[in-house]
């Protein structure tokens, strides 16, 4: 008896059902493809100690030397990448890191105290706004 | 709407939709102090949807549109400020209208037009916060936004079905018949 009722439920249920596994099976796949892509960053922001200097839209080509007490580093961002192009230091990690465009990628160089971070766009009003 | 039904239209309907509107708005009040614990902005039971699916099945279409319009644009008005009311609108007007289609094709129970009618919902509003908020990346919510579109769904579509079952308006006729047998 109960076994039949729920088959009734199965058969009455099953374009729901199967509704229901489309969407999730879409889900499943966007979940995917989101999962396999990194994020595009949208800005760079610069860091000289522990102050922001600049904040540059990524999508337009820029060119600017930062220059402190430490040294100095030349910072170029062409076709969406921002890479550090000449550095006073000696080691010069931050020109062997090379080109970043993703959200969370950065470059740091040590001792002019110089980080490079790409940030991503509106993330703290989206919150804000879809509570 | 013709013209010999106005006067039937002022006297019953808008007591109906202004009573359906205030439990709507109750709804809505009831979801937004449940505390959710999921981390992901814009998911949300939509307990309201219950009211709109009864309305949906028990009345006809033009009254879940009234009553679902009224009841966003009050909210939004009450609990909310423009976004939300934006938002609500874009997400309610597609959800109704995918909802009113599934429901016409009758292969779907009211867990299965619940469901549509979640997904909808937070098509619409993904779509509309892209071009508020100017930024395609938004779309990394969507996945996530689907899954949690079918579980609501499926719990209101659930608590609309029983609904459905247990309360229903009666016509005319049928009150006067139940007003005698309770008599005899």
């Amino acid at each position: 008896m109960k076994v039949s009722a729920l088959k009734k439920l199965f058969i009455s249920h099953r374009f729901d059902l199967l509704l229901a596994l489309t969407v999730i099976a879409i889900a499943v796949g966007a979940l995917f493809i989101v999962k396999n892509s990194k994020k595009d960053g949208a800005y760079v922001e610069v860091k000289m100690g522990s102050k922001v200097v600049d904040t540059i839209p990524l999508d337009r080509d820029y060119e600017h030397t930062y220059e402190s007490i430490f040294g100095s580093n030349k910072l170029i961002i062409k076709d969406g990448k921002a890479y550090v192009e000449y550095a006073s230091c000696k080691d010069g990690i931050c020109e062997k890191t090379g080109r970043i465009s993703k959200v969370g990628e950065t470059i740091i160089c040590l001792p002019n105290e110089l980080f490079i971070k790409i940030i991503g766009n509106g993330e703290g009003e989206l919150d804000e706004i879809a509570q | 709407m013709k013209s010999h039904n106005r006067e039937k239209f002022m006297q019953s309907d808008i007591a109906l939709y202004g009573m359906f509107i205030s439990v709507g708005l109750v709804l809505s009040y009831i979801e937004s102090i449940i505390p959710i614990t999921i981390p992901i902005p814009g998911v949300k039971l939509g307990l309201a949807n219950v009211l709109v699916l009864w309305v949906l099945y028990a009345m006809d279409t033009k009254s879940a549109i009234i009553i679902n319009i009224l009841r966003v644009l009050l909210c939004g008005f009450l609990f909310g400020n423009m976004y939300s009311i934006i938002f609500g609108l874009c997400g309610a007007a597609l959800s109704l209208l995918v909802m009113i289609v599934l429901r016409k094709v009758k292969i779907f129970t009211v867990v299965g037009v619940s469901i549509a009618g979640a997904v909808a919902h937070n098509t619409a509003q993904i779509l509309v916060a892209m071009a508020v908020l100017q930024n395609a990346r938004l779309v990394y919510y969507y996945p996530a936004l689907l899954i949690s579109a079918v579980v609501t769904g499926v719990v209101v579509g659930i608590l609309g079905a029983i609904l459905y079952k247990k309360i229903r308006i009666l016509n005319q006729n049928e009150l006067k018949s139940k007003i005698g047998e309770k008599k005899k």
